[in-house]
């Protein structure tokens, strides 16, 4: 392409000079705004990416460049997604997200690492300090908190760490030693691995993962709550007990306070919740298949009469019916498992539900009432997890690349909020279970937050929640997209310089386009090397029209804040009206 | 040469044109060295904003849905940011039925409790503000961060709300803090919400 190829330099640093102070109206030819565009985004400057991703001219001749214009257009969109990331509320008890969010987007084959920001994380301090100087010290202070700076993690006493590393033990010689040096030059992720194997070592450095301290602040509760309930143990009771490790401990409790003995008993109600099920409350794998089956007609009646449940019932009429699986789920509620088109439902949730209800796994088989009732408890996620089904459907149908983004939390969350709210004011009995359940099970208090953030927010702010509350560790669509594209035009651009019978005998080993379209970003970006080169040309062109995903995004968010706003508060549902003026 | 010397010449007329994005230059004298004067697009409001926090807009947004907010960012806050968000929906906005839908919505959870044991309502109190008909929120709660997932960490938020009817739409100051770092910046909300000023 002419623009980008020919360059005069010191036009282009001036007019970059121009796009640092805001002179966008500067009138010049959109080949020359392009070479100013150009130079300024390689040495990172973020108001000169978000200037030509709003410069459509520019945008468009850049992108009439097959090889460049990608990996121009994955550089902006990375700058002006770290900015966006970087402008959140990040304070000191979100640093571990921070780090999260940065860890994706900042490393050796990251679009930001040609920009100058990276793969050291250092660099990002630099960047700051150049195109964000007001920035508020204690924010400056989370990013180093973020990027695991040596003297925020190490101190400032010493430049180096004796470690254990798995088997290799420092007691035994054979210990690791990280210097303050090597440290340096380690990318985000290798920080991280240090520090986990730092945390198998020393509960000092627990501060540095969310979930290891929420972990063990749940099992100071637990322990808590099982010494109290201790006191009304007989001896032999408090025998059996003795020695055992806290998890066992709670196992016991539950089978000596057997049957939803937990009513009006909020330490019995943690241990009933926090504790192993007892035999006869596991759903065995056949009664869990039976269980599914039953679950999705049932929860099809729960979802009928809502706005958000019409929508997803009307997406099942289309694409299939609902098929809903029960089974152990890692840490989540539900999800939605794309190689079986179909729900999964934690049995873990299912049977903390039973255990409290009293409810066996032969009772549920034999009472369409109580399975009925766990549908109706379990509805929300369904319908969460709904709209990935729905996002995947799209994906499918459009032929399109499309990684997991937090626009795609946002779409989900919404529909479960908006469904949760219909709910709780059209449904008695769904409220009655939500409200009631709240008092040993966080799911159900989760789904009371969410309905109330939702309804509460709006629509508009509820976007904002999500993306700086809930999931500011997944990449945003731009995130995703730049990071895809930087890696994948690189390697097309390299790949340019063989030989046709070079590429061709080269992707008669390399992966194939429908294996690429499974990768997450990060995988994508990882091995863009070992992917066929149509299938690298194939996601370029989607991801270089994210006009396209917008657009859907845009249309399920409407979709809800419509409905949202539709919903009237029935007098049962409110207390507390606004005087009258 | 003749371009470049252009060049150079015009980069010296735009040298404030990225800060003046919405402030203007100088700080509004009336309102102390500390705070500067801020006026919403179109001309819907103007406030005073504190210089050390920062701003955050969504221009594209707030056209999309005809509301019009900026949200202001202490430069320390605790485990939650310490906001503030000066509002205005206009009467056709996508997310509120008017300011009584907006007191509704605000005032209890969503299972239209004011008290459980992870929130607290304050009855909605009818109040002047600097002379206008207002409505005042306050609650406390406690939020999940993982709402779909099984990690209970939560934070502890102390909020207050004004709500101010207009003739169309209404306006809204809303102040959320973690509950420790409440009473340290509630003044500077207090400064905001008295500096404001909306169409009637």
């Amino acid at each position: 392409m002419n623009a980008l190829s020919a360059r005069k330099p010191v036009f282009a640093a001036l007019a970059a000079l121009f796009l640092l102070c805001g002179g966008t109206a500067f009138a010049q030819k959109a080949a020359d705004r392009l070479l100013a565009y150009e130079a300024a985004i390689s040495s990172g400057n973020p108001a000169a990416a978000v200037a030509f991703l709003k410069d459509r001219e520019a945008f468009n001749l850049a992108a009439a460049d097959d090889v460049k214009g990608p990996a121009l257009l994955g550089k902006a969109e990375a700058l002006k997604d770290l900015r966006d990331l970087l402008a959140m509320p990040w304070d000191k008890e979100k640093a571990n997200k921070l780090n999260g969010a940065l860890s994706i987007r900042i490393d050796a084959d990251k679009p930001l690492a040609k920009v100058g920001v990276g793969p050291e994380p250092e660099k990002l301090l630099l960047w700051l300090e150049k195109y964000q100087p007001s920035y508020p010290r204690t924010k400056k202070a989370v990013v180093r908190t973020a990027i695991r700076q040596w003297e925020i993690v190490f101190g400032t006493m010493t430049d180096l760490r004796e470690m254990s590393w798995d088997q290799a033990k420092t007691w035994q010689g054979r210990g690791v030693t990280v210097t303050k040096g090597s440290w340096g030059s380690m990318v985000l992720s290798e920080r991280n691995a240090v520090i986990a194997q730092l945390m198998k070592q020393d509960q000092a450095f627990i501060i540095y993962n969310d979930q290891v301290l929420a972990a063990k602040k749940d099992s100071v509760a637990l322990q808590a709550s099982v010494d109290k309930v201790k006191s009304r143990l007989t001896p032999e009771q408090l025998a059996q007990l003795s020695g055992k490790p806290l998890a066992d401990q709670a196992y016991l409790l539950g089978n000596f306070f057997d049957g939803g003995a937990a009513k009006g008993d909020s330490d019995l109600a943690r241990i009933h919740a926090a504790r192993d099920s007892l035999p006869k409350e596991v759903l065995p794998a056949q009664q869990r298949d039976l269980l599914g089956g039953m679950m999705g007609p049932a929860v099809s009646k729960e979802l009928a009469g809502t706005k958000a449940g019409q929508k997803v019932l009307a997406f099942y009429a289309k694409e299939g019916p609902l098929r809903i699986e029960v089974r152990p789920l890692d840490g989540k509620y539900s999800a939605y498992d794309p190689a079986t088109r179909t729900i999964v439902l934690n049995s873990e949730t299912i049977q903390q539900y039973m255990r409290v209800k009293g409810y066996t796994a032969d009772s549920v088989m034999r009472s369409p009432a109580q399975v009925a009732e766990i549908a109706k408890y379990m509805s929300p996620v369904v319908v969460y997890s709904s709209a990935h089904h729905m996002q995947d459907s799209w994906a499918r149908k459009q032929g399109v690349y499309k990684p997991h983004v937090q626009e795609d939390e946002i779409e989900a969350m919404s529909l479960e909020g908006l469904y949760t709210s219909e709910k709780l004011r059209k449904d008695k009995v769904f409220r009655n279970i939500m409200a009631s359940s709240r008092g040993f099970s966080s799911y159900a208090t989760k789904r009371v937050d969410i309905a109330t953030e939702f309804s509460a927010s709006g629509s508009k702010r509820f976007a904002v929640t999500v993306r700086q509350r809930y999931f500011s560790g997944l990449p945003s669509l731009d995130a995703a997209a730049s990071q895809v594209l930087g890696a994948v035009s690189d390697e097309l651009a390299r790949r340019s310089a063989l030989s046709v019978q070079q590429r061709a005998q080269n992707d008669t080993v390399n992966l194939t386009l429908q294996e690429a379209m499974e990768m997450t970003p990060e995988e994508l970006a990882g091995s863009a090397g070992e992917i066929r080169t149509d299938a690298l040309a194939k996601i370029e062109r989607d991801l270089s029209a994210l006009g396209v995903y917008k657009s859907r995004y845009a249309a399920a968010e409407r979709n809800s804040r419509k409905a949202l706003k539709t919903i009237k508060t029935s007098a049962s549902a409110k207390t507390a009206a606004p005087p009258a003026l | 040469m003749k371009k470049l010397l252009s060049a150079v010449m015009l980069l010296g007329l735009c040298a404030g044109a990225l800060s003046a994005d919405g402030l203007p230059a100088a700080p509004a004298a009336a309102a102390g060295p500390k705070f500067k004067k801020y006026v919403m697009d179109h001309g819907y409001f103007s406030c005073t904003v504190p210089v050390t926090w920062s701003i955050n807009r969504e221009k594209d947004r707030d056209e999309d849905y005809k509301i019009f907010e900026l949200q202001l960012l202490a430069p320390k806050s605790d485990k939650a940011p310490t906001s503030i968000f000066v509002s205005y929906y206009a009467a056709e906005n996508e997310d509120f039925d008017g300011y009584e839908d907006f007191i509704d919505r605000n005032s209890t959870n969503a299972l239209g409790e004011s008290k459980s044991e992870r929130e607290n309502y304050e009855p909605v109190k009818k109040i002047k503000l600097w002379g206008r008909r207002a409505f005042e929120l306050a609650r406390e709660k406690l939020v999940f961060l993982h709402p779909e997932t099984k990690s209970d960490e939560s934070v502890q938020l102390k909020e207050k709300i004004y709500v101010l009817p207009a003739k169309a739409g209404f306006y809204v100051l809303h102040f959320s803090a973690e509950k420790p770092a409440f009473e340290e910046s509630l003044p500077v909300f207090e400064k905001v919400a008295k500096s404001f000023k909306g169409k009637p």
